[in-house]
């Protein structure tokens, strides 16, 4: 139920031709300010019109490098039997990223450090459910900040074997994951795609130096650039949503062309991080309807473009794992799920609008991905699933919770949550009237003590420490 | 008068800059005291403006309308007022405002300024990715009762931490407050690099920042 043939459309054909329309005009007549000269010269030297620092895109230029960017590819992971081809249909669902804060209900909210940058790789890879890992998971705060990017690099290329999306946000730090993936992959991985990195332009309409860089390295090494304008309703884009997703097809484009400039056929994915400023505070909501609105849309723009399409999320600005974080997370799941999106970073973990990553978030949205997971399935119809023998032997008036149909199939097609529960209340309230945040804290410690260790060649292990060690001596400066 | 000043007030919660404009002219032409203007009828405004954001009455882009409109009757009063001055006079407390470098996200660090302005101090602003250099010649220029110090990203929280270092090395961290916010910031942060404030959000920087010079609350 969650193809992309399936996928409501929130826009209209023509809808879309208009926000396409205006996303032209944006980059033709306003254009975007690229504050990196290497970018620039590239743009200046295949015809565009370079005036200080802000380049207007020509139209006809900017599709034209968009169509060189593949509608799909494989994304190769240290184990090859966990490779993933993104923009086939696959659902590719990770953990949260980017948290400077962490929090579960034993130990509060606290500024994350490297082991629980650990704990999270490894209940990500631990669940089924998620098939590719976020390095960054939540920052590292105790470690030195000009070098522990290569240290939550580690962390998800030794705890896990998953696909990843590496952590690079700037230059420096990218060229650092590519080392850190070449030695992973055995010395080189060639042409093959072995990570994602997300750019997000500095919105409105600026790509900085340290994202360019980024984005010049990873498409120099033909890996998958995720371009995700960040974009919130009324602070850094138009009020309204029609404008918020023109901008976000110009932002997102001109990315898209550039990378494609620098390496032709790098893979390349439309990101939507669509949402409202709440008016009440200045931060982002999440959940909210513009938010719906952002996802489904920006999947129908994905398409028009034949581009893998990044979206959504289990988020949710709530402070705590409770009603507002469920029905937000919710709200953006059934959207995400809908929009029928390829790649989804913070699936797990995503709390406080992206300001904490949580545990018990971690558990209450694995179990939701792994209801969608059963949902995505669809509903079967064997003859012994339409069941007709079944009812006319327990006939009118009957009971069907002991017959041998409903004996022989229960276990296996009726879904019974182990975070969500029905007991009568007074049996729940004996029992100490558990909260769903309480099951959710021995879910995730559950999940961790299953764990298993992926393994990784000594060898390599030793390399990735070495250059670590090496790069410590002589690390970048922590600002760039 | 009393009516103007009940206009000029109207106007700066509405942020209707014409009529506080008007206002403002009307009652500096009639020679009433401008500190009068600004103590009983600005400041009293913005007070009550900030009150209302806290009950959920007014929303952010309003205040943000009200400090333009603020600016704006500020420009028409405070001549007059300066005019008047002896030399006893106290200025009003300044703060340097810097989103630190590596960081271009200024929308904090634009809502704490506004929140100042509206609230009786003078605001020099710095923009983003501020390097420490620039912190340190800007406090040797302008000498700043207070600077403030933001970042959003969880790589650049740290610079505010090579400023406070730079303003120990430059001889100047006795002679400048410094508080920092940005939402990766904590408490225990601001006290680890020895802040001497830190602020949850801009009306909390408002009360930080009063104690910090010493203004009664």
């Amino acid at each position: 139920m969650f193809e992309r043939e399936n996928a409501p459309k929130v826009l209209t054909d023509e809808q879309v031709e208009i926000v396409h329309e205006q996303a032209m005009r944006i980059l033709e007549e306003i254009g975007t300010e690229v504050l990196h000269e290497r970018a620039r010269k590239l743009l200046a030297e295949a015809g565009q019109k370079v005036d200080g620092d802000r380049v207007r895109w020509d139209r006809a230029f900017v599709m034209e490098q968009v169509a060189k960017a593949p509608a799909r590819f494989r994304l190769r992971a240290r184990n090859p039997e966990r490779s993933l081809t993104v923009g086939d249909g696959t659902r590719v669902w990770m953990n949260v990223g980017g948290p400077p804060f962490a929090s579960d209900l034993d130990a509060g909210r606290r500024s994350g450090t490297m082991a629980d940058h650990d704990t999270i790789v490894k209940l990500t890879q631990a669940t089924d459910v998620l098939n590719c890992v976020q390095a960054g998971a939540v920052e590292a705060t105790d470690l030195e900040v000009a070098v522990r990017h290569m240290d939550m690099e580690y962390s998800a290329l030794r705890w896990s074997d998953k696909p990843y999306v590496t952590y690079g946000t700037s230059g420096p730090r990218a060229r650092d994951g590519l080392r850190m993936a070449e030695i992973a992959q055995g010395g080189s991985f060639g042409d093959d795609t072995v990570l994602m990195g997300v750019v997000n332009p500095n919105s409105p309409l600026i790509w900085d130096f340290r994202m360019t860089d980024a984005l010049l390295a990873w498409a120099e090494a033909n890996q998958a650039i995720i371009v995700t304008p960040f974009l919130l309703a009324g602070a850094t884009a138009p009020v309204s949503v029609a404008a918020g997703l023109a901008q976000q097809a110009a932002e997102a484009l001109s990315g898209v062309a550039l990378a494609q400039l620098v390496r032709e056929g790098a893979p390349c994915l439309y990101g939507s991080f669509f949402t409202a400023t709440d008016m009440r505070t200045g931060s982002p909501a999440f959940g909210t309807p513009e938010s719906v609105f952002g996802v489904l849309a920006g999947a129908q723009l994905a398409r028009r473009y034949g581009l893998p399409y990044r979206g959504g999320g289990g988020l949710a600005s709530s402070n705590a794992v409770d009603a507002q974080a469920a029905a937000e997370t919710q709200m953006m799941l059934w959207a995400t799920l809908l929009a029928g999106t390829d790649v989804v970073l913070h699936a797990a973990g995503w709390l406080e609008g992206g300001l904490t990553a949580s545990l018990e978030k971690f558990a209450l949205d694995v179990e939701l991905l792994h209801q969608f997971t059963i949902q995505a399935r669809g509903i079967g119809f064997s003859p012994e699933e339409l069941a007709f023998e079944a009812l006319a032997e327990t006939g009118p008036g009957g009971l069907f919770l002991a017959s041998p149909h409903t004996m022989a199939h229960f276990k296996e097609w009726l879904y019974m949550s182990p975070l969500f529960q029905t007991p009568d209340f007074a049996t729940w309230e004996t029992a100490g009237a558990e909260s769903t945040a309480q099951r959710a804290n021995a879910a995730w410690k559950k999940l961790l003590e299953s764990y298993q260790d992926p393994g990784l060649d000594p060898a390599v292990d030793e390399e990735l420490r070495a250059y670590m060690d090496r790069r410590r001596q002589d690390p970048p400066e922590p600002e760039d | 008068m009393r009516e103007d000043l009940e206009i000029l007030k109207r106007s700066l919660i509405r942020a209707d800059p014409d009529a506080g404009v008007a206002a403002a002219q009307r009652l500096v032409d009639a020679g009433v005291d401008p500190k009068a203007i600004l103590e009983e009828g600005m400041a009293v405004a913005m007070f009550e403006l900030g009150e209302m954001w806290k009950r959920g009455e007014v929303f952010l882009p309003e205040v943000v309308a009200s400090a333009e409109v603020f600016k704006r009757c500020n420009a028409v009063v405070e001549p007059v007022l300066l005019a008047q001055k002896d030399e006893n006079t106290e200025p009003n407390a300044l703060v340097v405002l810097a989103t630190v470098k590596g960081d271009l996200h200024d929308l904090g660090k634009n809502m704490v300024g506004a929140m100042l302005r509206t609230s009786g101090f003078d605001v020099h602003d710095m923009g983003k990715d501020v390097s420490a250099d620039k912190i340190v010649a800007a406090i040797q220029e302008m000498r700043p009762q207070i600077v403030g110090l933001s970042a959003l990203l969880t790589t650049t929280v740290p610079y505010q931490e090579t400023v406070i270092k730079r303003l120990v090395q430059e001889g100047l961290r006795d002679q400048v407050k410094v508080m920092v916010g940005g939402a990766p910031v904590t408490p225990e942060w601001a006290e680890k690099i020895q802040a001497d404030g830190y602020a949850n959000n801009a009306p909390e920087a408002v009360e930080v920042a009063r104690k910090l010079v010493g203004l009664a609350q």
